[in-house]
Formats: C-alpha cells, sequence, structure tokens
C-alpha cells in the first residue's frame, strides 16, 4: 500500500483523501461523495471504540455465540 | 382458527396445518392459492427473482399424497416458502441480487437450512429479492407493500413484502447487521435473527462470516416459531405454541429498556408508537425496568467495523483480480468493497478485540437487573420513499445504510438472538417495529416472550397489504 496508517489516524481530511485515493485505484468510478462519507463512517466508529475503556482488555479473547458462563464482570 | 382471515393465504401456519390434516384444505390449493397471490401483486412490489410454478405444484401435490397416505414431516409439510436469493436452492441459479452473478451456476445442492426446510415438507416457491450481496438495506427493485412507492427495507427486503402480502407463509432471510429485522419492520411483520452460530449458514454466500446469521420471517411469531422449530432440526411432530410447558406459568415477563442509544436520534412517530407500545405492556402487567446500555453505541460501531472488512476481504480477490466483472457490481458496494480494502488490520483487531468485552458488558446487565429481554425500536424511521433515500426528522445527519443499521447491528456484535415485531403505525399507517433481543440459547424462551407480547399489542393481526388484489384462493369456496 505504500504508506503506513494507523487505527487511530483514522480521522480528518488526510485520511478522508487517502482513502479516496486508494479506493479510487480499486474503483476508478467510485463517487467521491460516497468515499468521504464512508471515510467518515469508519471515522466514526473508531472514535467510539477509542474511547472504550481498555484496561481490563489484555488480550484478543475468542467470540463464542454462547452467553459467558463465567460471572459476567 | 385466527382473526381476520379472509383467504387461504391469510391463514396462520399452524391452522393451514390443521387445516390439512382433518383435509379442510390441501397443499395443492394452497400452493396455487399463492401463486395467484404472487401473479396479482408481483408487478407493484416485485418480491421474487424467479418462481417455479410447476416444480412447487409438484411439490405439493407430493405433500398432498404424503399427508393422505399417513406421512406426517411436521409443522411445515406443505406450506409454501420463499429463499432469499443469497441460499443455495437445487435447481435455482445463486445470482445473489448482482449483475455479476448473471451467469451463475445452478445450483445442485440446497443450503444446509433450505434442506432441512425442504426435509419438512416444505413447498420453496422460488427465490426472493436481496441487496446485491446482502450488503444494503434497500432491496432494489423490491418495494414496501405497504405504500409500493416506498422500500421495504433490507437486505432481505424481497422476503419480508412477499410474506407481508401473503404470497408465501414464511421465508429465510440473513442478518449480519439487522437485514432480516429492518425489512420485517419496514413491512410489518416478524423477523427472528438466531443466535450467531445457531444455525448452519453453509450454502449461503456471506457478507461478514464472524456476524452473518441466517433465520425466517413469518407473519406471526407464532409461524416463526415453527419455521424456527424445523430450521433447528427439532424433531418432526406439531409442536405446541412457543413456551408452553412449566417454566412459563404464572411468570411476569421483565423487560430492559435502555433509553440511551435506542431512543434517541428517532422520528417522532416511531418515538410515540414505541412509547405507547410500552405502555400497553405495562398495562397488561409487563415489568419494565430502566437499562442503560452505556456500551451500546460501542457494540454498534464494533460491528460496523468487522461488517466492513470482512465484506470487503470476501469481495477483495475479484475487485483486483477481476477488475471487469467487479465493474458489474453495484456502486455503492464496489465503493464499500474498495475503500473497506485501505482499513488498516489494528481497527479490525480492536474490533475484534472488544466483542467478547460487550457481550460480557451486557450479560451483565441481564444479571444485574434481572430482565429476560431487551425492548429497543428496530429502525429510527418508517419506510423510507424509493425516490428519495434520505433519513429525516431523527436530528442526525446519517446515511440510509448507516440509519437503518444504527439500532440493529450492535445485536450482530454481541450475537444475541433478536426478535423484530410490528407494534404500531405511523400517522399514515406505515409499520413501526420493535425488537426484542435475548439470551443467547434461550430463543425458545424469547419467542414465548414474543408471543405474548405479540398478543398484547395485536398488530400482528392487521390484514395483509394489498389483500385486496386478489383473492388468494377463498375459504368460502375451497374450505367448509
Amino acid at each position: 500500500m505504500g504508506k503506513e496508517e494507523d487505527a487511530r489516524g483514522m480521522s480528518g481530511p488526510d485520511w478522508a483523501m487517502d482513502l479516496l485515493w486508494r479506493t479510487r485505484q480499486i474503483d476508478p468510478a467510485g463517487d467521491e461523495g460516497a468515499i468521504r462519507r464512508y471515510a467518515e463512517e469508519i471515522a466514526e466508529a473508531q472514535t467510539v471504540l477509542s474511547e472504550l475503556r481498555r484496561d481490563d482488555v489484555t488480550e484478543i479473547p475468542l467470540f463464542s455465540a454462547s452467553w459467558p458462563e463465567h460471572s459476567p464482570r | 382458527m385466527s382473526d381476520r382471515v379472509d383467504s387461504l393465504t391469510d391463514l396462520s401456519i399452524r391452522d393451514l396445518g390443521a387445516g390439512y390434516r382433518d383435509r379442510s384444505y390441501s397443499p395443492v390449493d394452497v400452493t396455487r392459492a399463492a401463486l395467484e397471490r404472487i401473479a396479482a401483486t408481483e408487478s407493484t412490489i416485485h418480491a421474487w427473482v424467479e418462481v417455479d410454478h410447476e416444480r412447487a405444484l409438484a411439490v405439493a401435490r407430493i405433500a398432498e399424497h404424503e399427508l393422505m397416505s399417513g406421512t406426517d414431516r411436521g409443522p411445515l409439510h406443505g406450506v409454501p416458502v420463499g429463499i432469499k436469493d443469497i441460499f443455495d436452492v437445487a435447481g435455482f441459479p445463486t445470482r445473489c441480487g448482482s449483475a455479476a452473478r448473471f451467469d451463475a451456476p445452478i445450483a445442485t445442492e440446497d443450503a444446509n437450512s433450505v434442506h432441512r426446510l425442504r426435509a419438512g415438507g416444505a413447498v420453496i416457491l422460488g427465490k426472493t429479492v436481496t441487496q446485491e450481496f446482502a450488503a444494503g438495506t434497500i432491496s432494489p427493485p423490491a418495494r414496501n407493500p405497504w405504500d409500493p412507492e416506498r422500500i421495504p427495507g433490507g437486505s432481505s427486503g424481497g422476503s419480508a413484502a412477499a410474506v407481508a402480502v401473503g404470497a408465501c407463509f414464511g421465508a429465510m432471510g440473513s442478518d449480519t447487521g439487522g437485514s432480516i429485522r429492518i425489512p420485517a419492520a419496514a413491512c410489518g411483520v416478524t423477523g427472528f435473527k438466531p443466535a450467531y452460530g445457531s444455525l448452519d449458514v453453509a450454502g449461503v454466500f456471506p457478507l461478514s462470516w464472524s456476524l452473518d446469521t441466517i433465520g425466517p420471517i413469518a407473519r406471526t411469531v407464532d409461524d416463526t416459531w415453527l419455521m424456527w422449530n424445523v430450521l433447528r432440526g427439532a424433531s418432526h411432530h406439531q409442536p405446541g405454541l412457543p413456551g408452553d410447558g412449566p417454566q412459563s406459568a404464572g411468570k411476569a415477563i421483565r423487560l430492559g429498556i435502555s433509553r440511551p442509544f435506542f431512543f434517541e436520534w428517532l422520528q417522532p412517530d416511531v418515538l410515540t408508537a414505541v412509547e405507547a407500545a410500552i405502555d400497553v405492556l405495562a398495562a397488561h402487567g409487563v415489568i419494565l425496568v430502566e437499562t442503560p446500555w452505556l456500551e451500546a453505541g460501542a457494540a454498534r460501531a464494533c460491528g460496523f467495523v468487522i461488517n466492513r472488512v470482512e465484506a470487503a476481504a470476501v469481495h477483495g480477490r475479484i475487485a483486483v483480480e477481476q477488475p471487469d466483472l467487479f465493474a458489474r457490481y453495484g456502486p455503492d458496494l464496489r465503493v464499500r468493497v474498495a475503500a473497506g480494502r485501505s482499513i488498516p488490520a489494528t481497527a479490525y483487531l480492536d474490533a475484534i478485540g472488544v466483542r467478547s468485552r460487550l457481550k460480557n458488558g451486557i450479560a451483565s446487565l441481564f444479571a444485574a437487573h434481572g430482565i429476560d429481554a431487551l425492548l429497543a425500536p428496530t429502525l429510527p424511521t418508517t419506510a423510507l420513499r424509493a425516490d428519495n433515500l434520505v433519513i429525516t426528522d431523527t436530528g442526525l445527519d446519517e446515511s440510509v445504510g448507516a440509519g437503518w443499521t444504527r439500532l440493529t447491528m450492535p445485536f450482530n456484535a454481541t450475537g444475541q438472538p433478536v426478535l423484530a415485531l410490528p407494534c404500531g403505525r405511523d400517522r399514515i399507517g406505515l409499520p413501526v417495529g420493535m425488537q426484542l433481543a435475548g439470551r443467547p440459547g434461550e430463543e425458545d424462551r424469547l419467542l414465548r416472550i414474543g408471543r405474548e407480547i405479540e398478543q398484547m399489542l395485536g398488530f400482528h393481526q392487521a390484514p395483509s397489504p394489498l389483500s385486496g388484489a386478489v383473492n388468494g384462493g377463498s375459504l368460502n369456496q375451497e374450505a367448509q
């Protein structure tokens, strides 16, 4: 890809421009407005996730479809 | 028998089954009536990709012969159903609503879920319209039976529209961000997303593999329950009503309500209708508990990131290696795939990483408040006009794709079972829906609660939209 991107850098005009450039490499006809909207929505989601307290997330746990069997925190 | 039955196609699945077994109705007559209903409504709602009249009638004749000769396959024996066009159905191509699959081969095997329906005696009428590769909430060209100028929701929009108009008694949908519940709400029918992983998705084209779930859409909770029993492989006997048994006797329903997130940014009519439904439930003795789920927004964000990255991965090879084929994708999905490939892996892994934590969080909420289910609106608006796909009057500026999955997607992240059912109307008569999110592994309990709530609210008894378009097989003529 040529450009290193960090998840926490997914906001602002640079991110939107970068995403526009990358998207157009695959979809040259991609609508700029739609791509910018996509960039905004992903950035918003990433912001919400970054605001979660992470002090009790020490590893990537496997997701199980069943309800947690241990006492919920 | 249920109230407000004007034709064979308005019967419930349970009443239909009873009529088959006492020989009041026959699978052939009912299948003919369903095909007539399709013929009368399809030019308006465009719910079907393909209908195979001859094969449906042939299967109905076999079902009729089996029932007459004492072979009983259970509650769906001889019941006409539709299948969303991302499921493999032997004898049909799986085109997934995409021009990129214009030459898809005829499937030679059924998806596992379709196999179960077929083994249970269901009469498969054909394939229903899906949003392209199940990625979206509009489902063109399908339209909403309550107002054909409006969209049915999606991505299982054809299934919901077909059920709402009485063209079939149940239909299969898939739900990755809300695609069963959203069209169910927009079309005024019932949709059930079981817990993630509880039904086999083999033979169903993937959208986002760690969120994809399949389930039934039907007119009532009991119809949904009967389909669920067949889909999960329960024994073929005729099951009782959901929750029949000692565990449900005399215990008040206890529902949580999270006003933060779920009761914000709604059209006023939606808020009014859901609040009115809550008042009705309270008057019937349902205990309603304020249970703010403060991580709901994070759950939605988690599901959103996972969904976007995995969908881009599913279609990524075509995007990069087969540009001519990729050019056949619709513009919205092309952007979604192309842009999704640029989301950093760290963002995806962050979302995966918090998923268990979010599930633990809502498990804690259920435990702390002792609730049976969480109640929330399904959609922030009623059905949108197809010629003006803009969300208005919610106070938020958001795309249809983001706005219409805002309230459903949190439960895809947690993987909970969720039942969507109609709960009211807006000022021009369009359906408003609510969803009940339960505990994984307790789908039966959720459906029991859902049926009780359905009976309290009474919106399942509304006449089928466009019901005047065809008689659908008169009960007076064909059933004594």
